[in-house]
This record gives structure tokens, C-alpha cells and sequence, in this order.
């Protein structure tokens, strides 16, 4: 057999297993085991089980992973979300859809210090949701807002992908960060615009409400302190040069807990949830990468790697256009899988291409730019049907709101992201100008 | 956090709390990793002294602390599974499916358990140490193995409950 076929036996292998209702990460684990096995046999596959879980798990660079959706689960329970809505809201509450244009602007302040979609979402739903429903926003406008609000937790650095994506790609994690702010600040405003055009063609949807003064406004922003503060603490401090990202993400838990503490927001009840949350899904993103460490090696002991991106440079097609399909291969798959197994199953394949590829740019600013890209892509499966995990988590906060009107709400969200995929694939200077600047 | 349904008998219940406990080993864990960095980083800033050896604790610990939280992200079903495709199937198929992927992932665990068992010991044998504070290594692959076999006793119990079709299996 060939090295694609083999690719490709396994695959579908793994697809079947999907299919029969068997978790992702174990697919990836049954069909890499048995596949360096039929290929190398049981004596090197022995020896390599032995050390496989605990130095795939014993990793400085992967402690930022943990650390940071411990993080976020304390900032989760600091009242920071609630804060950042009521100070955005105090600024835009007045106009056409303006909380909603509040809840992305808290959406993405969140982002900035919390890594995980989900987590954004969950805690943004819980505070914006009520008051957009009792202000009479439709349940289409208000849950799509923050299902799309909430992919803006992982755009915006930290990100818990982008960590992942660094070690893949033996990127400098900093710079991917760096790299993230500006397609990041792209995507708040892409969806702001969203709004303003959604609320024009359906002017009942999102009601103005009453403006505030500008001494409220003030200290509405004063009351979001402890965001600002955590933000400068962690990612300053890392620009600053005074910690590394996994210093600064210990620096963030530990501030955050405290924070919590201090005024006494985080009951034991509380700590039991945080942790038991940080447990499920620190959990899931190990055995996800242990799974894909397996499938890494069978698809290298196959060579597929090299035959596939042989077999792409045959066919002569520009480099823009394969990045494009590569893109749109990740819109399909966002349809079933999660943001972070689809990194980890095509960037070992994709990413070597990629770099073959002339765009003008060095090898590390394309590696940096189609990480974004990637990225960017990929995050668009958390608000896409059938499997959109953002718009589940949404919709079951909302349980009035039928699923069809959050997919329908979300539609005008999902225009802004491909326009803005678009442009980043054009543009290569959007992603790559700030990194410039910085570094 | 009350157990539940197939948390609530007599193997259960001991399950699940074992589940419990070693999560909240684990996040001990990861919180201490947490507070020696912000130490370290104290140290460097103030004495212009960190910890020494902070990465290597931190490497080897963070392993530890992520081992103990497998059972209780078992417990609670928490892995990511692609439902979509099998929604329309009845719910005794869904549940005979979900048991014998349970099984599947319980034999992998087990065979990832026994060479990490092998793994131990020829860190054990081989003397292997840190680098820096010489610190064995073989201790540190200890709660990464006990959070693989408490899972394995979970998987089993979850495959038996859902291959015989008995009643609620969400823990609480």
C-alpha cells in the first residue's frame, strides 16, 4: 500500500468509529495504535507505548493549557463578565441592537483573558441573556450574538488552540499571540457591523433602551477593573518581558482565585465546580492530544505527509487557491469535529505544504499566518450546523428559542466571518503587520 | 455532588467518589504548580532568585495533576463524541453503542496502563532523574497510572450499566 492509501484507510477508519458513536479522542487512539502496529509491529509499538501518555503529558510548554482554563473557570465566577457587559452597555444600550453590540464588546474584553469559546460563551449567556430578553431582543438576534460573541474567547489571545497550534508548528507562542490581536479586533467589528446591518432589516429585533449619563458611564468603566487589571497582569506581563506564558498564566490563576476570593464570590460549592469544570475539559484536551500524537506517528510512519504535499505540488495549483481549499476542507470537517482535533489531525499534513508554498513571505510568517488562518477557520465549526458546540451551549441557556432561530441569528455573524477569512487570506499583512511592530 | 443512577450502588458509589478525590488531588495539584510559579517569579523579581528547578517541577507535576483528572472527566462523560449521525437510531441502540465504545476505550486504557506500568519501572530501574534538582522521575508516573486504572474501573461499570440497558447514568 501506499502512504495515501494507508492515509486514507485510516481516516476512514476513523470517521467509521466516529460514526458508531465512539469519542474522538479514542478513534484516534484505537486507529493510531493499530496502525503502528500493522505497520512496525508489536515490539517497537511496546516500546513506544511505554513512555507515550507520560511524556506526551510531561510537557512545560502544554502546562500553559490547564493553567489557562483554570483561569478562565476562576474569571468565571469573579463577576468580570457581568462587569464588562454593564460597561459596554452603559455606552451602546441606547442605539438600535445596542446590547447587543454590548455583549460582543464584552464577549471580546472577556476573550482577552480567558482562552477557552465555551467558557466565553457559557458566562456571557448567563449575564447578557436575561437582560437582552427582557428588553424584548428577538431570540434569534440575542442568541446568535453570543454564540458568535463567544468564538471571540479563542480569536483573542490567550488561546488555548493557539498554544496547541504553537508546539505543533514549533512557533513562537508570543508571536502567534501578537500575530491574533488584529484579526481578533477584525472580528469584534466584523460583528458589530453584523448588528447594525441586522437590526436595520429587522428593526423589532434588537429595541433601543434608555441613554445613560456620562457619569455612570465612568464608573460603569471603573467597574471593570478587575478585567483590566488581570489583562495588563497577563498579557502585559508577557509583553513586558516579565513572565514566559506559562509564568503568566500561573500569575492568572492565582490572581484571578484570588480575586474571587477577596470578595468572597467563590464559595467551597464554587471551588468545586471551577475544578470539576477545569477537570472535564483539561481532561478532554490531553486524551485529544494523546490521540493525536498516536495518529501523528502512524500517518509518519506511512509518509503520507510528504506523498500528500508531493502529490498537491503536482497539480500545479496556486498557492493561494490550495490554501483556500485547505480552509474550506476545515469548514467541512468544523461541521463534526472539534476546533482542536482538527488542528491536530491536519496540521502535521497541511502545514508542511504550506511552507513548500511561495507567497512572499519567510517561512515563520507563513507558519504564523496560516496558523491564524486556521485558526480563524476553524472556530467558524463552533457556530456552523449540525454540530455547533457555541450554539448548543447558547440555545440551552435560552430554552425558549428554538435551535432553527439561533442558526438563523447566526447567519449574519457567519457573512462577517468569511468576509473576514477572505480578507486575512488576501491581506497576509493584516496577521503579520503587528508582529512586525512588536517583535 | 450527589452520585447518581449507575454512581449509586454499591460499586458505584465508591467509584465516584474515588473520581472526586482524585480530581480534587489533581486540581491541588495544579494549583500548587500555579502558586510555586508565582513564587518563583516572586523570587526572581525581589531576590533575583527563582526556584530553582520551577520548570522541571512544573513539567513533571503538570503530567501528575492532569493523570488524576481522567476518572472524573470519565464520570462525567465529559470526551467529545460526534452524536449527530446516530441521533435518529432508537435510544437501547445508542446506549448498546455508547457501552461498547466504553469497552473499547476501557481495553486501550488497559493496554496503555500495562506498557505505562513497564514505562515506570524502567524509569525506576534505570535510575532516571531530573536534571536539575535530581529528582526521580518514577514517582511523578504514579498518579498518571492510578488516574488510568480508576478509569478503567469507571469505563467498565459504564459499559455494564449501558450493554444491560439499566436506568439513568449521569452522575449528578
Amino acid at each position: 500500500m501506499s502512504g495515501l492509501e494507508v492515509g486514507g484507510l485510516a481516516f476512514l477508519a476513523m470517521l467509521g468509529l466516529f460514526a458508531l458513536r465512539v469519542p474522538i479522542a479514542v478513534a484516534m487512539i484505537a486507529v493510531g495504535i493499530a496502525g503502528y502496529w500493522s505497520i512496525v509491529g508489536w515490539t517497537s509499538l511496546g516500546a513506544h507505548l511505554k513512555g507515550v501518555v507520560y511524556y506526551r503529558f510531561a510537557s512545560y510548554d502544554l502546562s500553559v493549557v490547564p493553567l489557562f482554563i483554570l483561569m478562565g473557570s476562576f474569571a468565571t465566577k469573579g463577576g468580570l463578565s457581568r462587569a464588562l457587559f454593564a460597561a459596554f452597555n452603559d455606552f451602546f444600550g441606547h442605539r438600535r441592537g445596542g446590547l447587543a453590540v454590548a455583549a460582543v464588546g464584552a464577549c471580546a474584553g472577556f476573550g482577552a483573558i480567558c482562552g477557552s469559546s465555551l467558557a466565553t460563551a457559557s458566562t456571557m449567556a448567563q449575564v447578557a441573556l436575561p437582560e437582552m430578553r427582557a428588553r424584548g431582543y428577538s431570540g434569534a438576534l440575542a442568541t446568535g450574538t453570543l454564540a458568535a460573541g463567544g468564538s471571540l474567547g479563542i480569536l483573542i489571545p490567550p488561546s488555548v488552540v493557539l498554544v496547541i497550534y504553537a508546539i505543533m508548528a514549533e512557533q513562537n507562542l508570543i508571536k502567534l499571540f501578537t500575530a491574533a490581536f488584529v484579526p481578533g479586533a477584525l472580528a469584534a467589528l466584523g460583528y458589530v457591523i453584523a448588528i447594525s446591518v441586522y437590526v436595520r432589516l429587522k428593526p423589532d429585533s434588537g429595541p433601543a433602551g434608555t441613554r445613560v449619563g456620562w457619569a455612570a458611564r465612568w464608573r460603569g468603566l471603573a467597574g471593570t477593573w478587575q478585567a483590566v487589571l488581570l489583562f495588563f497582569l497577563v498579557i502585559g506581563g508577557i509583553y513586558l518581558g516579565w513572565f514566559t506564558a506559562t509564568e503568566a498564566a500561573s500569575v492568572g490563576v492565582i490572581a484571578t482565585a484570588l480575586l474571587a476570593l477577596l470578595q468572597r464570590r467563590l464559595a467551597w460549592r464554587d471551588l468545586v465546580e471551577v475544578m470539576g469544570d477545569a477537570a472535564v475539559s483539561t481532561s478532554m484536551i490531553f486524551l485529544i492530544l494523546l490521540g493525536a500524537d498516536l495518529f501523528k506517528s502512524l500517518l509518519a510512519f506511512a509518509h503520507v505527509p510528504d506523498e500528500l504535499s508531493q502529490a498537491i505540488l503536482e497539480l500545479g495549483l496556486s498557492p493561494v487557491l490550495i490554501v483556500a481549499l485547505m480552509l474550506l476542507i476545515y469548514l467541512v470537517l468544523g461541521c463534526i469535529m472539534d476546533s482542536l482535533s482538527m488542528i491536530l489531525l491536519t496540521v502535521p499534513i497541511f502545514l508542511p505544504v504550506v511552507l513548500s508554498l511561495d507567497f512572499g513571505l519567510t517561512t515563520e510568517q507563513t507558519a504564523i499566518w496560516f496558523g491564524i488562518l486556521a485558526l480563524t477557520t476553524v472556530e467558524m465549526g463552533l457556530i456552523t450546523p449540525p454540530v455547533g458546540l457555541n450554539a448548543f451551549i447558547i440555545n440551552q441557556a435560552a430554552r425558549d428559542v428554538p435551535l432553527s432561530e439561533t442558526f438563523k441569528g447566526i447567519v449574519p455573524f457567519l457573512a462577517s466571518d468569511v468576509t473576514r477569512v477572505v480578507l486575512l487570506v488576501l491581506f497576509p499583512g493584516l496577521t503579520l503587520w503587528l508582529v512586525g511592530v512588536v517583535h | 455532588m450527589a452520585a447518581a443512577g449507575v454512581f449509586a450502588g454499591p460499586v458505584g458509589r465508591p467509584l465516584w467518589l474515588a473520581a472526586v478525590a482524585s480530581a480534587g488531588a489533581g486540581g491541588a495539584v495544579l494549583l500548587g504548580l500555579a502558586l510555586m510559579t508565582v513564587l518563583s517569579v516572586l523570587g526572581r523579581a525581589i531576590l533575583n532568585q527563582p526556584l530553582p528547578g520551577d520548570f522541571e517541577i512544573m513539567e513533571n507535576g503538570i503530567a501528575a495533576g492532569v493523570g488524576l483528572l481522567l476518572p472524573y472527566a470519565q464520570a462525567k462523560r465529559g470526551h467529545v463524541i460526534v452524536d449527530f449521525m446516530t441521533n435518529w437510531a432508537p435510544a437501547r441502540w445508542r446506549r448498546r453503542l455508547d457501552g461498547l465504545a466504553a469497552l473499547l476505550f476501557a481495553g486501550l486504557f488497559a493496554l496503555l496502563l500495562w506498557r505505562g506500568v513497564a514505562g515506570a519501572l524502567d524509569a525506576w530501574r534505570g535510575d532516571e532523574q531530573t536534571v536539575i534538582l535530581a529528582w526521580p522521575i518514577w514517582p511523578f508516573f504514579v498518579p498518571v497510572l492510578l488516574g488510568l486504572a480508576l478509569s478503567i474501573l469507571i469505563l467498565l461499570l459504564q459499559a455494564w450499566n449501558d450493554l444491560l440497558q439499566r436506568p439513568a447514568q449521569v452522575a449528578a
